[in-house]
């Protein structure tokens, strides 16, 4: 039976969840030699996606991403953090900031399968709805 | 003999007469009168015979007119009765049609109907879009020029605040 992907970062959380940092070094050596016996290191990154998704369901952080037309300044990129810590009740948020000509303004952040759209682009896309409809 | 004598009648004579008279009484009821009547019971009983056959004949074509006359009442009720059928039928494929024709032309009023309404919905949906389109590029235009960094930063701060709600 093939093992899948999810299943080897199950397997890998598992390993180290409990352990503490000075053995971790050791545990994923030995992982990723298992890996390499069974000619698996091409899906290593696969296993490494889905292992830091279960580690932030398990730990209650959140993968979020806030795209804006221009870059933002420290000290708003963590309100925006806070801001949706505090929405979704995490421990922690992990916010990758994007920038994108295309919101035109404002901010438009994805969290999961949430998308909060406070952008100009996405309040021109409700107006064009609401006039067309 | 005597009285017959008196009388003028000569009685010799007299009884040679009754003698011939007797003789030919004999003679025509033998030869004469016998074949007359024969002839005459003949003619009697073929006239009788004529008269029979006459009535009978009349009797049977009596009847042949009264079973003539049933057979033509029976052909005149079945051929109206036929007749009635045939227009009955006639009448009832009639309003068949005429029912076919009007459900066709109702399906296609409706048809057409709905195809006009498709059309004029599909028309005010081309507009609206139109006008949509229009007035979002403009409204785009016009941002683009409002919206500096901090009229953006405000609007980021702004959302901060809706997303913590």
């Amino acid at each position: 039976m093939k093992i899948t992907a999810a299943q080897y970062a199950q397997a890998l959380y598992e390993l180290t969840k409990d352990k503490p940092e000075n053995e971790l070094g050791v545990v994923v050596e030995k992982f990723v030699q298992d890996l390499r016996d069974k000619r698996l290191l091409n899906r290593y990154e696969e296993i490494i996606r889905k292992f830091v998704k279960i580690y932030n369901k398990e730990n209650g952080i959140i993968e979020a991403k806030a795209v804006t037309s221009r870059s933002l300044d420290d000290k708003l990129v963590e309100r925006l953090k806070v801001a949706v810590k505090d929405r979704y009740r995490a421990k922690d948020v992990e916010l990758e900031v994007l920038t994108d000509d295309e919101v035109k303004g404002g901010v438009r952040i994805i969290a999961g399968e949430e998308i909060l759209d406070a952008s100009i682009a996405g309040r021109l896309r409700k107006l064009k709805k609401t006039l067309a409809s | 003999m005597e009285l017959l004598g008196n009388l003028g009648i000569n009685t010799k004579l007299f009884i040679a007469q009754l003698i011939n008279f007797a003789i030919l009484l004999f003679v025509l009821k033998k030869f004469a009168y016998q074949p007359i009547l024969k002839v005459l019971d003949d003619r009697k009983n073929k006239i009788e015979k004529g008269l029979k056959e006459a009535d009978e004949a009349r009797k049977k074509l009596e009847q042949i007119t009264v079973k003539e006359k049933e057979v033509l009442d029976k052909a005149n009720k079945k051929a109206t009765k036929i007749l009635l059928e045939a227009e009955e039928k006639a009448e009832k494929s009639r309003a068949e049609a005429v029912k076919e024709t009007e459900e066709k032309i109702d399906s296609l009023m409706k048809k057409a109907e709905e195809r006009i309404q498709e059309k004029k919905e599909q028309m005010l949906r081309d507009l609206k879009k139109d006008v949509a389109d229009l007035v979002v590029v403009a409204t785009e235009k016009v941002l683009e020029e409002k919206i500096d960094e901090n009229k953006d930063k405000e609007l980021i701060e702004k959302a901060v605040e809706r997303i913590k709600s």
